[in-house]
């Protein structure tokens, strides 16, 4: 946890201060946001979720223990937020392993998907095919650089689960990719 | 031994590994090309997943976010139950007071005639003020809340 976080509420809860507030959100929109957006998949709605986020966060900080846990505490509440607007607009779930079709029809010429473009583009289809909890693990992962124990705690799975996830989702992207890696692999 | 499982192959990509496993990987990996080949496509595709771009949230955010947790403070000392009693007893106090100096002008000036209420007496009044005033404060913590 970062010195300056730890300032920050320290400085908020005992003086309610705006600026505080204000420095927080600043600090931790991008990953607040970035999980809702993943989600709900809608930039507005995204916001609203994310704003939802930050008022149960701040209404909630006072009765937070172990504030070096803040982070994980509210990575939970973005994703407790985004996960009840999803559902409740019941949506089409795609499982992980049912990706094969969908993704590979789009994308049948590995030559030009050797652009680097076109291989985000690639990864970012894959992930938008992908249940939120799934995809939620690799973003926490890679993008957050979470571990598994604290990812488990922010999505509120066992351990044991999230690996399995973990592991899974990485076989589907590898499988997915490959092709798109073989003219940067040694020979 | 057997070639690394990709499990295997992603947690050395993700240095998951202590080091008494690291060094027979990496013995392995020394002597085994297709496993070296299947570790750099997985050490590709992590650094692709991580640099993969972060969505942020439009501009003025953290302002909007800011001045809606500054709204919900504001409404919550107003509802706090110690200010909710003390506006009672201020409205209270302030019938009581009027109807006080009414009687006491009545009582010195005997211009002043105060009109009847028919079924009941001045205290009464006073009473049903404060429950009305009891019953709005209520109906407006609630649109606060």
């Amino acid at each position: 946890m970062h010195p300056e976080d730890l300032r920050l509420i320290q400085e908020y809860i005992d003086r309610q201060s705006s600026n505080a507030c204000y420095s927080l959100v600043s600090r931790h929109q991008r990953a607040v946001f970035g999980m809702c957006f993943r989600i709900l998949k809608n930039r507005e709605e995204a916001e609203e979720a994310a704003q939802d986020s930050f008022l149960k966060f701040f209404d909630s900080l006072h009765k937070l223990r172990e504030r070096e846990k803040f982070k994980s505490w509210l990575m939970s509440i973005a994703y407790r937020t985004a996960i009840d607007r999803y559902r409740s607009r019941k949506p089409v779930l795609t499982d992980i392993d049912r990706l094969a079709d969908t993704t590979a029809d789009k994308n049948n010429d590995p030559q030009q998907q050797m652009q680097v473009t076109q291989k985000r583009e690639l990864i970012e289809q894959i992930f938008e095919k992908m249940n939120p909890l799934d995809s939620s693990i690799l973003n926490l992962y890679y993008t957050e650089d979470m571990q598994v124990k604290e990812i488990a705690n922010v999505l509120e799975q066992t351990e044991s689960n999230v690996k399995i996830r973990l592991m899974r989702a990485r076989q589907v992207l590898r499988s997915k990719l490959e092709p798109l890696y073989k003219r940067e692999l040694k020979p | 031994m057997d070639h690394l499982s990709e499990d295997q192959l992603w947690q050395i990509v993700s240095r998951e590994i202590d080091n008494k496993q690291k060094e027979a990987y990496e013995t392995h990996l020394s002597g085994c090309d297709l496993c070296r080949r299947e570790l750099h496509l997985l050490t590709l595709m992590e650094r692709d997943l991580k640099s993969r771009p972060v969505p942020d949230a439009s501009e003025g955010f953290a302002l909007r976010v800011a001045a809606q947790v500054r709204r919900k403070q504001e409404d919550k000392i107003f509802n706090l139950p110690s200010f909710r009693i003390f506006k009672l007893g201020l409205a209270a106090s302030f019938v009581l007071i009027f109807f006080a100096n009414l009687f006491l002008l009545a009582g010195f000036d005997a211009k002043i005639n105060l009109p009847p209420i028919p079924g009941g007496s001045y205290m009464v009044l006073a009473v049903v003020v404060v429950m009305i005033v009891f019953v709005a404060d209520r109906i407006i913590s609630k649109k606060l809340t």
